[in-house]
């Protein structure tokens, strides 16, 4: 931790947690993916300037479409609207910073780093090459020819690390939007750019969640070679008669929700805009809020409507189809508000309401054309084909066409410098009409195959027509860059705001903002917008006055502006290097870099401790015991592998090694990282004014670890109910499949089960214990015996651990008799892969809250947590987690083991 | 749903057999024009009214100093948004109301319009479909067989104007059977079995394409259907036993030959 250096210095970038940094660094970075992913676009188009194709081969065109698909959605198009969000929604709401700086730095480095990695697989052979939506069991290593296997799983590798950011991002804004608005600021009064994104977080939460479980499917599927999609038989590859229908139910299940999370906080911006430049406040504002609020729940429930051509039964498409074409309501409504908005308006048409004006064309006929793909017997037809294409272009890059218009409303803000308005406006001519030219003659020539460069020779010319359309659109960015890089060294400053009838707060403040945001506390207490003296609300620096010493436990709430930390930079950069080497891991191999990332994570704790906290006893131990760990793992590793073998390890080990390794000091050197962000006050908190900022960010956490575990849930009784109830027993004892899977059945006991239930109810007790006497004051006697209240602590914290210790030793001893000696091995049959996977995410979980509470044990040792003036909260919330882990298990003992 | 009922054994009679009044391309046609038109209109009507109120409404006053943007004005009748307000609406919300109350007529309307003809093709009633080809694909081909049990992975050869029931399926990855031109299209899922029918009013070439990305060779994954003359079919089931694979297989065989040699090409209506 440290003061930031000046915004000219690298270093600044580095180890910002600013979020007006750090909102820089996301529009930069997407824009760079939007460059990527514009080019692959690009060569799709000459792909397609005649049928048979130009440039590309079969497996290049694969790449090229799926990889184009993936950095639009997931790289450039969300991410660029979160570096708006990042930047405004705290000036919006009247907050310092977002509400987890640092992590929020860890968001912005994971997708940085992720991106790194899925770009990286070009070069590993092969990028990912079965579509965007990456349908199953085409997704799986059976039918990914050779060259492109390890590509394809560092892609897999670098979703999730992307849904790592997207994850941690979404928990930092919903706790930031609900605890630290401007005091007076209710919910509906905030401005609706930061109420898009709270409704777009809420959405991410969730869907993402599902994607997630469906990656981690995946990817057991390509690493341990589990039988989800496809069984490995004898004779070749086989499809399971449930993995493709499991893979599209939850893949859209996600997918469909994500469509509005990358158009949402377009829309956001688009009602601030027409309402700033037609200078009238938006019509029925109140109705448009509640319209986006039921987009957004109705959202999870229209997704059967990508699968109309599945074997999905006629009534679950018809409710799909109701659905489906009520959700277009709402946007109608929606759309209606902004052009009556317009109505007696003072309309100026500078560039952003013509990237506005023109984005609403665009999205009118894509919504238009999107109610055709609702008539089922239509979409029949459309299945497949152009149709779909410019549809789906036309509603999304619509929302990349106001993100545009959004650039030129708040790059004077952000700069404090004005862009050229012509070259705006040439901008805006060229992209309109090339967008138009591009995607409107997909429209025309819809029969043309999706994903396909062969076509009927009658197309061409629409074709080549949308090809010049792609190259215009393509050349109208160059305008922009050109503009807002000479426009930042120009003398057109601006002062608070350039535009008339702006409304929201970021226009108070100087452009571009001040590192604390605002000149005084701002406050809507008085029914409109104040700065109140800072030192009358903090109360601060009276008592600094009388005692200089009390100044730093007293910190005003705006301190942390200038926050520096180089950790998240460090943790989020081993994703490379761990991504990259377990890409090209066989089974056999995976698990060893992990488990040597262990010893160094226990010594790296004694390290950080030690120089934190002052070494004490506890960090001597961590340090010493590092080293039997170490050896132990090492014979493990002589039986499993044989030390001779290190010498003939691939590269992918060793860089595995090397990033779990890393991955293991950083998060331990995160861990230890003084970093306190004082609770918000003086804020309008509600509906959660009683909870903290952490403990509802943990709760915000497990709500998206609860879909995730649901989807795995799901996942198994979907499978199970394709093969039939009961029929899933004797699904592993067909003895001509499976020899040794009979055996295996009988062995499958449930004492174990039983016996781990009754061990995680009763470390969810002692972890109460140990919160309950962290917040003692004074010490335990029990007659002649006296115990201080933080040995208490740090027993029961202890004990908590054992008690998950033996829930794995016992875990464990299952698992070997199942997988060696009755030879039920991960990919034997669907049966066993549901099990071990669902059983080990949940281990997993067991084994990362065992890794905390090393970091708690060491903490509460030296006196942390523990006592009067201590606070003793993080010991809750890892209790939260924990209670979560145990529930979890409450649901998966009898699914697993008795039902 | 369309086959559901027992399959037929017998290669189709025709003639003999009833015809459905509508085929998918007479249906597809047809919503499709309706909606087309619809929502051209739509559009038209309400991306004319947005531009034109965006075009009445601009004001061509000029900057004001030190700004880049107009003097602001307070007017009587409008309140315009201004710095730092607790945000609230403009008047309208009836207007609006109205607006989305057309709006969801409009669609509504069309869907329960479309919904009906989705029960037609999903239950063509009473009709049983004259014959059944179950189709699988995999990469990168389609294999077909006929309700005789003849078998081949070359093209589809169906006689004009008999209800043609699919069962679709894949061997490997998803793939998705569409025949252009003939509006038949269905998902093929690995493990799973979809349905689906055509109806050629045309003889003629048509075109098996798969509108699933299902690998490397997807892009060529395409096969002819071809169409024959009800005459080119009848005089086939009077020469061989269309029962039997075996001599259905040597009538298949010189079809297509003769078709690959252009002899039947000017009895084809529809030819690539």
């Amino acid at each position: 931790m440290g003061d930031l250096p000046p915004r000219s210095s690298v270093k600044r970038w580095l180890v910002t947690t600013n979020h007006k940094d750090i909102g820089i660094l996301y529009l930069l970075t997407s824009v760079f993916f939007l460059v990527v992913a514009g080019v692959l676009a690009l060569l799709i188009r000459i792909q397609l300037l005649q049928s048979g194709g130009t440039i590309l081969s079969d497996a290049g065109y694969n790449q090229v479409v799926t990889s184009h698909g993936f950095l639009m959605i997931f790289w450039f198009l969300s991410p660029f609207a979160f570096g708006f969000a990042n930047y405004f929604v705290p000036l919006q709401i009247g907050a310092d910073d977002l509400a987890f700086p640092r992590l929020n730095a860890m968001s912005y480095w994971l997708y940085l780093f992720s991106g790194v990695l899925v770009l990286g697989s070009f070069f590993q052979g092969a990028t990912f090459m079965g579509g965007w939506t990456a349908y199953a069991p085409l997704n799986v290593p059976s039918y990914i020819p050779d060259f492109g296997q390890v590509g394809s799983f560092a892609t897999i590798l670098a979703l999730i690390a992307f849904i790592g950011s997207v994850t941690i991002g979404s928990v930092n804004f919903l706790t930031t939007i609900y605890r630290m608005r401007a005091k007076g600021l209710r919910m509906r009064d905030i401005p609706l750019f930061s109420i898009s994104i709270l409704v777009t977080v809420w959405m991410m939460l969730f869907a993402f969640a599902a994607y997630l479980a469906a990656l981690i499917i995946l990817s057991s599927d390509h690493l341990l070679h589990t039988s989800f999609f496809a069984l490995e038989t004898g004779s070749g590859p086989e499809a399971t008669d449930s993995g493709s229908l499991l893979w599209t139910h939850i893949f859209w299940f996600f997918g469909h929700p994500e469509v509005y999370i990358v158009f949402f906080p377009a829309l956001g911006v688009l009602g601030e805009m027409v309402q700033t430049f037609s200078g009238r406040r938006l019509v029925g504002r109140k109705w448009f809020i509640i319209a986006m609020a039921l987009v957004g729940i109705q959202s999870f429930i229209v997704w059967m409507h990508h699968m109309f051509l599945t074997a999905i039964s006629l009534e679950i498409k018809t409710v799909m189809m109701v659905t489906t074409v009520a959700i277009s309501l709402p946007f109608d409504l929606m759309v209606f508000s902004l052009i009556y908005t317009m109505i007696k308006g003072k309309i100026r048409w500078k560039t952003p309401f013509l990237f506005s004006l023109g984005a609403l064309v665009i999205f009118i006929i894509g919504g238009i054309t999107g109610v055709f793909l609702g008539a089922i017997v239509l979409d029949y037809s459309f299945r497949g084909t152009y149709w779909v294409v410019a549809h789906f272009h036309y509603v999304m890059a619509s929302s990349a066409v106001i993100l545009i218009g959004a650039v030129y409303y708040w790059f004077p803000k952000m700069t404090g410098k004005m862009y050229n308005e012509f070259l705006g406006k040439v901008h805006f001519a060229m992209a309109f009409i090339g967008f138009n030219l591009l995607y409107f003659p997909m429209f025309i020539v819809w029969e043309t195959p999706r994903r396909i460069f062969h076509y009927n020779s009658g197309f061409t010319m629409w074709h080549q027509t949308a090809t010049a359309g792609a190259f215009l659109f393509a050349a109208s960015f160059l305008v922009m860059f050109y503009n807002l890089a000479k426009s930042l060294y120009s003398d057109r400053h601006v002062g608070e705001s350039p535009w008339s009838y702006v409304a929201s707060p970021e226009w108070a403040v100087s452009s571009p903002p001040p590192l604390e945001n605002f000149p005084g506390k701002p406050s809507f207490a008085s029914g409109e917008l104040n700065f109140l003296d800072r030192a009358e609300t903090d109360g601060g620096v009276e008592d600094a006055a009388t005692d200089g010493g009390v100044e730093e436990t007293l910190a005003p709430p705006e301190e942390h502006a200038d926050h520096a930390s180089w950790w998240p930079f460090l943790t989020a950069s081993s994703v490379v290097l761990t991504g990259f080497g377990l890409a090209g891991l066989s089974v056999s191999h995976f698990v060893w870099p992990f488990l040597f990332a262990i010893p160094a994570f226990v010594a790296a704790l004694g390290v950080h401790g030690a120089r934190q906290d002052g070494f004490a006893q506890i960090h001597g131990i961590y340090m010493m015991l590092s080293f039997p760990l170490l050896a132990l793992f090492f014979i493990f590793f002589h039986i499993g592998i044989g030390i001779g073998e290190l010498a003939s390890m691939s590269a992918y080990f060793w860089a595995a090694l090397v990033g779990a390794v890393w991955g293991a000091y950083t998060l331990a050197g995160i861990g230890y990282e003084s970093f306190e962000v004082p609770e918000p006050k003086m804020a309008e908190q509600w509906p959660f004014e009683s909870v903290e900022n952490t403990k509802l960010g943990m709760w915000t956490f497990i709500a998206s670890d609860i879909i995730v575990f649901g989807a795995f849930i799901g996942a198994y009784i979907f499978t199970r109910i394709e093969y039939g109830w009961q029929e899933w027993w004797k699904l592993a004892k067909d003895p001509a499949a499976h020899t040794m899977a009979e055996q295996a059945l009988e062995h499958h006991p449930v004492l174990p089960g039983l016996i781990n239930t009754y061990l995680l109810l009763a470390s969810s007790f002692t972890v109460v214990l140990a919160l309950s006497a962290a917040r003692r004051t004074e010490d335990y006697s029990i007659g002649p015996f006296s115990i201080s209240n933080r040995s208490a602590t740090v027993t029961f914290l202890g004990l908590t651990f054992g008690g998950a210790a033996f829930f794995l030793v016992n875990k464990g001893i299952e698992w070997v008799d199942l997988f060696v000696h009755q030879g039920w091995t991960f990919g034997v049959d669907v049966m066993s892969s549901t099990f071990y996977l669902t059983t080990g995410m949940h281990a997993l979980h067991v084994i990362i809250g065992m890794l905390v509470m090393l970091f708690l044990i060491a903490r509460a040792w030296t006196g942390a947590y523990v006592g009067e003036g201590e606070d003793a909260s993080t010991i809750e919330y890892f209790g939260l987690y924990w209670h979560f882990v145990d529930i979890v298990w409450l649901f998966l003992f009898p699914l697993f083991y008795i039902l | 749903m369309l086959g559901s009922g027992a399959i037929q054994t017998l290669l189709p009679r025709l003639g003999a057999v009833a015809t459905l009044s509508r085929t998918q391309v007479d249906i597809f046609s047809r919503l499709y024009l309706v909606f087309l038109g619809m929502g051209t209109l739509v559009g038209v009507v309400v991306i004319s009214y947005l531009v034109y109120n965006a075009y009445k409404y601009r004001t061509d006053a000029p900057d004001a100093d030190g700004k880049y943007d107009v003097e602001e004005v307070q007017d009587d009748d409008v309140v315009r948004p201004k710095l730092g307000e607790m945000p609230s609406s403009s008047k309208g919300g009836k207007k609006l109301f109205l607006s989305f109350g057309i709006s969801a007529v409009i669609v509504l309307g069309l869907i329960i319009y479309s919904y009906s003809l989705l029960l037609y093709v999903e239950d063509t009633g009473d009709v049983e479909p004259d014959m059944e080809v179950n189709v699988e694909g995999f990469q990168f081909a389609w294999a077909y067989e006929y309700d005789n049990g003849f078998e081949t992975t070359d093209e589809l050869v169906v006689p004009n104007e008999a209800v043609v029931g699919l069962e679709v399926t894949s061997r490997d990855v998803m793939h998705n059977y569409g025949i252009r031109g003939l509006r038949a299209k269905s998902d093929a899922i690995p493990g799973q079995t979809t349905e689906t029918w055509f109806q050629a009013d045309e003889s003629g070439e048509y075109q098996a394409i798969c509108f699933e990305l299902c690998g490397n060779g997807h892009s060529n994954m395409r096969e002819d259907v071809l169409v024959v003359p009800t005459s080119v079919w009848e005089q086939g089931q009077e020469e061989y036993d269309f029962d039997d694979p075996e001599e259905f297989g040597e009538w298949y065989q010189q079809t297509l030959e003769a078709w690959q040699n252009g002899e039947l090409d000017n009895q084809l209506e529809v030819t690539n």
